[in-house]
């Protein structure tokens, strides 16, 4: 998605490519999507408020419109054998998705045994254990501010 | 219908990064709450997946309107957008700053690991209800694994054309399942 951002909004003079890899390293860590967040910027930077909020909803539009169609008449379409079965064959594809993004963000997440750690932990509360994500995501948080409060003690020590 | 608001702001503030984070955290609400059956929510995902549109809206929107009809669609994706809208057009200064600061990477850090942690469940999740099937004397089907097999090798070469790959899978699963 992002190279088609960059093609579309660039060539148009919108904005310059280095704005743009601003825009993009903001959205990455920031809350929310990567597809909303940059168009909110692209738009904020354009037209302020009104801008920024027109490319949200333009961003939003095709699926709202495209996926309540569908859903509409899903029920009836997985009725059809064939449907059913082609939409086995995706979900097969869901799982490689869903395993390759786990090594992709992995591999820049988890940067030493500790986290791995902490990984598995999480896996283990919401999968064994039930406990809401929320909390899992609570208890980032937490994990964080000790991290946190701890460096900045040793670097205040030293 | 506030209840479904709310899980979808909930569900978007804590979306870093692509859609593959938001479907963990869409799937234990909306399973718990008992709105969609862990199997209704699969083939959702795998309907999201081979539509246009970022995968968490294409979510969302599905969610809502299984729920409320055409209105659920709208403040499911609404409430899905909001968060980030309002952090990032009211905060992006705050956020320019911050990013480097030791407090803000540092629950980032524990965020992102976390989050591995729950696409994993997401993964066994799906894998699970997919492939394990209690009615079969053997409770794996051998062409779906076979064709799991045939298909993670066609995606390693083809990662750049994820689409691609859905309409293999799709073409492959008409033929054989």
């Amino acid at each position: 998605m992002i190279p088609i951002i960059k093609r579309e909004i660039v060539s148009r003079g919108w904005i310059s490519e280095d704005e743009l890899t601003d825009y993009i390293a903001v959205s990455q860590t920031a809350p929310g999507m990567i597809a909303i967040n940059i168009a909110t910027l692209v738009g904020m930077h354009l037209k302020k408020w009104k801008g920024a909020a027109v490319a949200v909803f333009g961003v939003v539009l095709p699926s709202l419109v495209i996926i309540t169609f569908i859903a509409m008449f899903l029920r009836e379409l997985v009725e059809i054998q064939l449907v059913a079965s082609a939409l086995k064959g995706i979900t097969l594809v869901v799982i490689i998705l869903l395993a390759f993004a786990i090594v992709d963000i992995g591999k820049k997440a988890i940067k030493n045994v500790f986290l791995l750690g902490y990984a598995l932990i999480s896996f283990a509360m919401v999968f064994f254990f039930d406990i809401p994500t929320t909390l899992v995501l609570l208890l980032s948080f937490v994990f964080g501010t000790l991290q946190a409060w701890i460096l900045s003690r040793r670097k205040v020590s030293k | 219908m506030i209840e479904l608001l709310l899980v979808f702001m909930y569900v978007g503030l804590f979306t870093i990064g692509g859609g593959m984070v938001a479907i963990p955290l869409i799937q234990q609400e909306v399973v718990a709450r008992g709105w969609l059956t862990l199997e209704e929510f699969i083939s959702m995902v795998a309907i999201a997946e081979s539509t246009p549109g970022p995968i968490g809206i294409n979510v969302a929107t599905y969610v809502g309107f299984e729920k409320f009809g055409v209105l659920g669609a709208v403040i499911a994706t609404f409430g899905f957008v909001l968060p980030s809208f309002l952090i990032i057009s009211g905060l992006t200064g705050l956020l320019r700053k911050y990013r480097q600061s030791l407090l803000v990477s540092s629950w980032f850090t524990y965020i992102k690991a976390a989050i591995i942690g729950l696409i994993g469940y997401a993964f066994v999740q799906v894998a699970i209800e997919t492939l394990v099937h209690d009615d079969l004397p053997t409770m794996f089907n051998w062409k779906e694994l076979v064709l799991l097999g045939v298909l993670a090798i066609i995606f390693y070469f083809l990662r750049k054309k994820p689409i691609l790959v859905i309409i293999i899978g799709a073409i492959l699963g008409m033929i054989f399942l």
